[in-house]
């Protein structure tokens, strides 16, 4: 008898009684600016969704506020699976992904506050300039560079404790999240690399197939592309791919003290 | 539009050149630019439409990154003889010259981040003469509290303990 | 009803598009003004106070009030002779011997506490300057360490 009244209540329950899901109001605060009238100044939007109609992730909730409520929100989106970082914003204070943040429930009536990516131009709502984001990127010269061009037809090896190296650093996505984060980019964005570039620059100076280390640590002489790090900390805390950009910033300085 | 305040001036800066391409305002000759004040809390400055790279020079990158933490680790060692030992004066001689020299690069970090000559030209080359002068005068003070006075450990342990009771003073340095 | 809906419509749509030319600008136009007026989203007021750059900003608050303290105290000592003022450590205590107890516990507590908290969380610095415990662990264990230095020296030093 034991054993019967362990069933589950799916298979319990009759097929045709859809479980009742309670109304859970959950209300949005949400960072708001039309380029379109541009003297009025940015404000904070509230929406109040049915969490029990929406989907987990914050992401859905955006989608859902655009579809059934105010189509003027705009926001970036692409994967919904935190793979591209189109999505980047400030949740509830920390930089993360809308599409892989769940909405907190059960919090009694609090509301969550979505804000762009700290300390950017914004082009609408929650939509940041990404352009000097991206020069800063190309400006580290994201790419192997060799001093011998070597036979093009094989690959060039390297062992698989070389290939650990890279470990950490080749998975960033370039969303940014730890770049505006840091108070130092806040304050410096234009002469400063920030997390996220320094990164992707560790990654091609620790990568053993790239000869050209010199002058990638060449480039670093100076006082602010990266000597405006003091070891803050907000990047490795808030990226949403659990990287290390602080350790990959720590170890660019032991190779420029080193060198 | 980006033509109607002013005209590129011969010596227009990389800032000028920025704000002009995006179409802000910029002073008609060089001389007289947008304050630093309302770039911090007006209207912000663009970002350069390139990647600045600054001249390679160690001196600013990775040589004073390095005597910056040796200067730290010496104060270390300095400072717990004052509180472990007391006062001696070869420790005050050199708490005297180290101390001042690592608040020295401290404040300049703090000028470096904030008030960066490249945004504040004229309040940020004043604040780094008076960094400098400051950071003369207190050496100078500390070496004549080193000579004239009682020393730096025993005057900070004075004025610590001014207020307690006179008759438990036989360990007083 | 529905014929009558449908003129309703009709003329409706008719006076709309001929208020349009009067009211639509070019979009260069717009899009120009866009980028002059365009905000920066907002940063210090709305991120999450974290142990990290909290903390950071302490060492650097209290490393300015500190060292700016006391580098106004020694510059003042050595251009003392020149306004006449009496700087030496005798003047000085007798002076602060007479106020009172409470102002000056509270001032010997801000003065350790800066100095102490400022001089552990160095040390803090100098650790993952050499490469260790740069991790979200680490600063949480570090950071911990140095709160619980600091408080002890603190303690001992404003009382003792």
């Amino acid at each position: 008898m034991r054993q019967l009244a362990r069933r589950g209540f799916a298979a319990s329950a009759a097929p045709h009684m859809a479980a009742e899901k309670p109304a859970n109001p959950k209300t949005f605060k949400i960072y708001r600016w039309n380029p379109d009238k541009p003297a009025e100044k940015p404000r904070m939007q509230e929406y109040t969704l049915d969490l029990s109609r929406t989907g987990p992730m914050v992401l859905d909730a955006l989608i859902k506020i655009k579809n059934e409520v105010d189509t003027t929100l705009t926001f970036r989106r692409s994967c919904r699976e935190g793979i591209c970082g189109s999505c980047a914003m400030n949740i509830d204070g920390k930089n993360t992904l809308a599409c892989i943040t769940h909405i907190p429930k059960d919090e009694g009536g609090k509301s969550i506050t979505i804000y762009p990516l700290p300390h950017m131009f914004v082009v609408k709502d929650l939509v940041p300039d990404m352009t000097y984001f991206y020069k800063q990127y190309a400006s580290i010269k994201p790419w192997l560079q060799r001093k011998d061009e070597g036979d093009a037809s094989k690959e060039i090896l390297q062992s698989p404790e070389e290939r650990k190296k890279l470990d950490g650093l080749y998975e960033c996505i370039l969303c940014a999240c730890c770049s505006t984060a840091c108070p130092s980019y806040w304050w410096n964005q234009d002469v400063y690399l920030g997390p996220s570039i320094l990164l992707q620059a560790y990654r091609w100076m620790a990568d053993s197939r790239d000869q050209s280390l010199p002058e990638r640590l060449e480039q670093m002489e100076n006082a602010f592309s990266v000597y405006r790090c003091h070891t803050i900390m907000n990047c490795t805390r808030t990226c949403p791919k659990h990287l290390n950009p602080g350790l990959a910033i720590a170890q660019i300085k032991l190779l420029l003290a080193k060198n | 539009m980006a033509l109607v305040f002013g005209r590129r001036a011969a010596g227009a800066s990389g800032l000028q050149r920025a704000r002009q391409a995006a179409g802000l305002r910029t002073s008609a000759t060089g001389l007289f630019r947008a304050t630093g004040a309302r770039q911090l809390f007006g209207d912000e400055v663009p970002n350069p439409q390139t990647v600045p790279q600054p001249a390679a020079n160690r001196m600013k990158g990775s040589y004073h990154w390095m005597n910056e933490r040796a200067v730290s680790v010496i104060t270390v060692p300095l400072l717990a003889t004052a509180f472990v030992f007391g006062p001696h004066a070869i420790n005050d001689m050199l708490m005297g010259v180290v101390l001042p020299i690592h608040a020295y690069m401290g404040f300049q970090q703090v000028l470096a981040d904030y008030f960066d000559l490249r945004r504040w030209p004229a309040v940020g080359r004043a604040l780094k003469y008076a960094l400098v002068a400051v950071t003369g005068l207190a050496m100078f003070g500390a070496w004549r509290i080193n000579t004239t006075d009682v020393g730096l450990t025993s005057y900070f342990s004075r004025i610590w303990n001014a207020n307690k009771r006179k008759d438990d003073s036989a360990t007083t340095n | 009803m529905f014929a009558a809906r449908k003129a309703e419509a009709k003329t409706e749509a008719e006076t709309e598009l001929k208020a349009e030319p009067e009211t639509v600008e070019p979009q260069s136009v717009v899009a120009a003004r866009a980028l002059k007026h365009r905000p920066v989203s907002p940063h210090l007021s709305i991120y999450q106070p974290q142990m990290s750059w909290v903390m950071s900003g302490l060492h650097r608050n209290m490393g300015v009030l500190v060292g700016g303290g006391a580098y106004l105290w020694a510059a003042a000592y050595g251009l003392a002779p020149l306004v006449g003022a009496d700087l030496s450590s005798v003047a000085v205590a007798g002076a602060l011997a007479t106020v009172p107890a409470p102002l000056l516990l509270a001032a010997k507590a801000l003065v350790a506490g800066s100095l102490s908290f400022h001089s552990f969380n160095g040390i803090r610095h100098l650790w993952w300057d050499t490469g260790r415990s740069v991790t979200n662990q680490g600063v949480f264990n570090t950071g911990y360490a140095v709160i619980a230095a600091s408080v002890l020296a603190t303690g001992y030093l404003t009382f003792f």
